[in-house]
């Protein structure tokens, strides 16, 4: 029994170590489910969860919308050449990657920021803080883990006008200014400049180039309400570990009048890490708002309404995102060898019903919304006819291409008839690769149904996606090795940008011992498209780009590698008797920006 | 005494340096860390090199597993990828105190991580096993002395529902009935009724910090995973107390007229509980690991869940330091067994 006693002591002891909370929350509190706890603020986190945190004490240079609009943040206007904010300035520069110097035109982008906006802590915001992102993207010999992306690559120089002006110039064409390698506003300089009472500068010589590591900066030690310092409607008060980050208005936002005031006093992110302990969470009234959940099913097979789509007083809504599997087809030398015929990778998509696939899974109306093309939809040619459910003409295409129903049992009322063959007897069997992403194995076992009623037998695997689905070449991975024959996963587009993925799509992203970080695993390989795609990327005309946009796109339609299959909705559930959801159905953006516009919300009336 | 147990730690030592061998290779040779860059167009074939250079992921396995052991504070690295050293590494080494920083949390130490999160654990872990010794022992006493009655009888029955139910299944009725729909009848007008939380080890709304809350939240996970362990624990108690005061020196101990309390309490339930040293001595060391269903689902911020978590991430460092505290848990906890067996038993010596 001492033994148990001793056990109560260190018990009582852990208790008092544990036993501490947060402050009870005055005024309008809005409580959101988290179901991750982020691990640092962006952007050095690994995590979305941490990136989503931002839209609480940060803002951009600019944003856009669900309407893929962009509008105005940090700076008076979005430049353009039509607001005389966009020029041109002639360059030589190697276009073509084959030596020779050509001219060209690059971009120069006036960021003129809006006057009076302040950080949190009260110090104005000025063109030093660009200047300040400016040199750390184009840090030399950099130790840090921040992603430059093609900053360093594309951008000539910045230079400061004046306190509330820059000009940003890039070295090469490059029509994505906009959405690509652009400045940012948004760290404060002084926290990093200087002795900032923690001892830590990014100029640790004077000589007026960054030599030093960011990561190691205290702005990044953490959450540390205290050395987070943003431009937003909210600033981090508290952060407890393993419970929740605590939101309180930013006592220097709103002062101008392009700063709304929120109505919501504290927001609090409380880290639920469990689904079906989020959705008791919600129904209870511990929490006021869910999201990032798989909302695709509102009911039972009987009709009923079930999970968040059963509880009183909540109402779930969704918005657009920029992810939308796809079924992609290998044509690639490893695949089975019917694959490798441009009329049996059409077939199989005709024999997949994918509107009423993307109605089951994604809610109804998402099969007629599905896109035509790989690029956002305002960039698709729009000639480009979808490729309907067509069973009959599935089972023609396979015809045509050599595979035969031998012993004539596809029939309507035969939803499994033997797998076609070849003339060598090959039966036909396909390899069909997703990852455990729910409801991907759900659909994928609909497909293999949806093929085996036109002869085709899809062998299923679910495997885990980093590690092996789209492990690089090198590293065995099955789509870069090219081991498969069917695979369902999603691939982002620039939800603004016509630009093609150019590691996904062109023939120098093939995979092979010569090139084993290749991305291409479907094997789509056209010079023709590559060079359409190429001077998409590289056209300053919006107009002209367009053109070869449409000219290249037919040519990756018809290769049959690549088919929608379900966009995939963000789902929000609210609690309408303590918030009015109309207020907040703006809410929803493109890519991360989910609480981008969340000084709009109001409580319930 | 002594002697035996400086022996057992220096046994100790090579089967540690084995464990830490095999979970080094086994993590890091398991998947990158960093793939989810290959993913992001943003990140250029240079920056991945960097990052990894930063990070040592680099490095041949043998010469990460002597950096993590001696730190690579003495070996220039090459992090732009021209084939030359351009920085010393930071780190010092296991052996110098320094198990390393997180790969997921980055700027944060492994050891750092680890002590956030072990007093969560300790807390849940330590009232669970105080809450399964004390009703497990008074339980099977009880069935015991009183076998094959009603009681025990109905006991047995309600032993064997737990016992064979998974932890999470009797989380989530727990939850569903007392957390849930007490909480909505509560609401819905029945003010007298109580509620248990949720989720978490505080409420979301209105906290005020106090121990009571922290207590009131222990409740759900405290009874979830003590009520499988008791299912457990009161059979090897019952069935030790039987095979006891079945035995002559019990009936002696009648014959010479001791009660029947001074019997039980004194006499057999300290030869009865040998096997139940035994079991605590096995299970213990695992509190350290944390219960990571019960964490996951009712959102505790302890060991199991920080293991979860760092295993997605494949963070190599947390997971190496987590494997090796437990290990070293498991060969402590088995030299306390054995000296408590001394104190318990003094028929046993050691040699």
């Amino acid at each position: 029994m001492k033994f148990v006693r001793v056990l109560a002591l260190l018990a009582i002891l852990a208790l008092v170590l544990v036993g501490t909370g947060v402050r009870a929350q005055e005024g309008v509190t809005m409580i959101i489910g988290w179901e991750q706890e982020p691990d640092l603020p962006s952007p050095l986190s690994n995590s979305a969860f941490s990136a989503y945190l931002t839209n609480f004490y940060a803002r951009d240079i600019w944003g856009w919308d669900t309407e893929r609009v962009i509008h105005a943040e940090m700076v008076e206007e979005v430049p353009t050449p039509d607001n005389g904010l966009v020029t041109f300035v002639p360059v030589q520069v190697d276009i073509n990657g084959d030596g020779e110097l050509e001219d060209a035109e690059a971009p120069q982008v006036t960021y003129r920021l809006r006057q009076g906006m302040l950080w949190s802590d009260g110090t104005p915001i000025t063109s030093a803080d660009c200047m300040f992102y400016h040199n750390v993207m184009m840090q030399p010999d950099p130790l840090d883990s921040w992603q430059r992306g093609d900053y360093p690559a594309v951008v000539a120089s910045a230079e400061a006008i004046d306190d509330y002006t820059v000009v940003l110039t890039y070295n090469t064409p490059f029509p994505d200014y906009l959405t690509d390698a652009t400045l940012s506003c948004g760290f404060p300089a002084h926290k990093f400049l200087g002795d900032n009472g923690a001892g830590f500068t990014m100029d640790t010589d004077g000589d007026g180039v960054f030599d030093a590591n960011i990561d190691e900066a205290p702005y990044f030690d953490g959450f540390n309400p205290a050395e987070l310092i943003g431009y937003g409607p909210y600033v981090l008060s508290e952060y407890n570990v393993g419970a929740n980050a605590v939101f309180t208005r930013n006592p220097n936002w709103g002062i101008n009048d392009f700063e709304q005031v929120p109505a919501i006093d504290t927001i609090i992110t409380q880290f639920i890490l469990e689904s079906e302990q989020m959705q008791n969470a919600l129904e209870v009234g511990d929490i006021d708002l869910a999201f990032n959940f798989a909302g695709d099913r509102p009911t039972d097979a009987e009709g009923n309404p079930i999970g968040y789509y059963a509880m009183e007083n909540v109402e779930v809504f969704s918005t657009v995102g920029v992810f939308i599997d796809g079924i992609w087809m290998n044509s690639g030398p490893n695949a089975f060898e019917a694959m490798q015929d441009v009329r049996v990778r059409e077939g199989l998509i005709h024999a997949i019903n994918r509107r009423g696939i993307a109605d089951q899974f994604a809610g109804p109306g998402a099969g007629a919304a599905l896109t035509r093309a790989w690029v956002p939809a305002q960039f698709t040619p729009p000639d480009l006819p979808f490729r309907e459910y067509d069973v009959d003409g599935a089972r023609q295409l396979l015809t045509d291409a050599g595979w035969i129903d031998d012993d004539a049992d596809e029939s309507a009322d035969n939803p499994r008839p033997t797998p076609r063959v070849n003339a060598a007897g090959t039966p036909f069997i396909v390899r069909f690769y997703t990852t455990p992403v729910v409801p991907r194995p759900d659909i994928q076992t609909v497909i293999q149904a949806q093929l085996a009623a036109v002869g085709v037998r899809a062998q299923l695997f679910v495997v885990n996606g980093p590690t092996v689905l789209f492990a690089s070449f090198a590293e065995r991975g099955i789509l870069n090795t090219g081991e498969y024959d069917i695979a369902m996963y999603a691939l982002s587009n620039n939800p603004l940008s016509p630009n093609g993925s150019a590691d996904n799509f062109r023939c120098a992203g093939i995979p092979s011992n010569e090139n084993p970080e290749g991305r291409n695993s479907t094997w789509f390989c056209d010079p023709e498209y590559d060079r359409l795609d190429f001077l998409v990327s590289v056209t300053n005309d919006p107009t002209e780009r367009l053109q070869y946009r449409f000219a290249a796109e037919p040519i990756f339609y018809n290769a049959a590698v690549w088919s929608s299959i379900r966009p995939r909705l963000q789902y929000y559930a609210v609690r309408t008797d303590r918030f009015n959801v109309d207020s907040m159905r703006d809410m929803g953006t493109l890519s991360s920006n989910y609480f981008r516009r969340v000084e709009f919300w109001q409580p319930a009336s | 005494m002594g002697k035996y147990i400086i022996r057992r730690i220096l046994q100790a030592i090579p089967l540690l340096l084995i464990i830490a061998v095999l979970t080094f290779v086994l993590l890091k040779t398991v998947g990158d860390p960093l793939q989810y860059l290959v993913e992001d167009p943003r990140v250029t074939e240079a920056e991945r090199f960097r990052l990894r250079a930063v990070l040592g992921l680099n490095d041949p396995l043998p010469l990460q597993f002597v950096h993590w052991l001696i730190g690579d504070d003495w070996y220039l690295r090459d992090i732009d990828n021209d084939g030359e050293g351009d920085v010393y590494g930071e780190r010092r080494g296991v052996l110098r105190g320094d198990f390393g920083e997180s790969i997921r949390v980055r700027n944060r130490d492994a050891i750092e991580i680890i002590g956030e999160k072990l007093p969560n654990t300790l807390l849940l872990g330590i009232t669970v096993y105080v809450v399964t010794i004390t009703v497990s022992l008074a339980v099977g006493i009880f069935a015991a002395t009183h076998p094959y009655s009603l009681a025990d009888n109905i006991i047995t029955s309600i032993s064997f529902v737990f016992f064979s139910m998974p932890i999470y299944l009797v989380a989530l009725i727990m939850i569903y009935i007392f957390a849930v729909q007490f909480r909505l009848a509560h609401d819905g007008g029945l003010d007298w009724l109580p509620y248990l939380p949720v989720q978490g080890m505080r409420p979301t709304r209105g906290a005020t910090g106090t121990l009571a809350e922290l207590a009131w939240h222990m409740v759900l996970p405290v009874f979830s995973l003590a009520s499988i362990s008791i299912a457990g624990y009161s059979r090897f108690v019952r069935a030790s107390m039987l095979e006891v005061i079945n035995s002559d020196y019990i009936r002696t101990a009648h014959a010479k007229g001791l009660s029947n309390r001074r019997i039980t309490f004194l006499h057999a339930l300290k030869n009865a509980s040998l096997p139940l040293v035994t079991l605590v001595g096995l299970d213990v060391p695992f509190i350290l690991g944390g219960a990571v269903v019960t964490e996951q689902i009712f959102s505790w911020d302890g060991m199991g869940l920080l293991f979860i978590r760092s295993l997605e991430a494949l963070d190599a460092p947390v997971l190496i330091l987590f494997t090796m505290m437990t290990a070293i848990a498991v060969v402590v906890m088995q030299l306390v067994t054995d000296v408590t067996y001394a104190w318990l038993d003094p028929r046993v010596r050691f040699s």
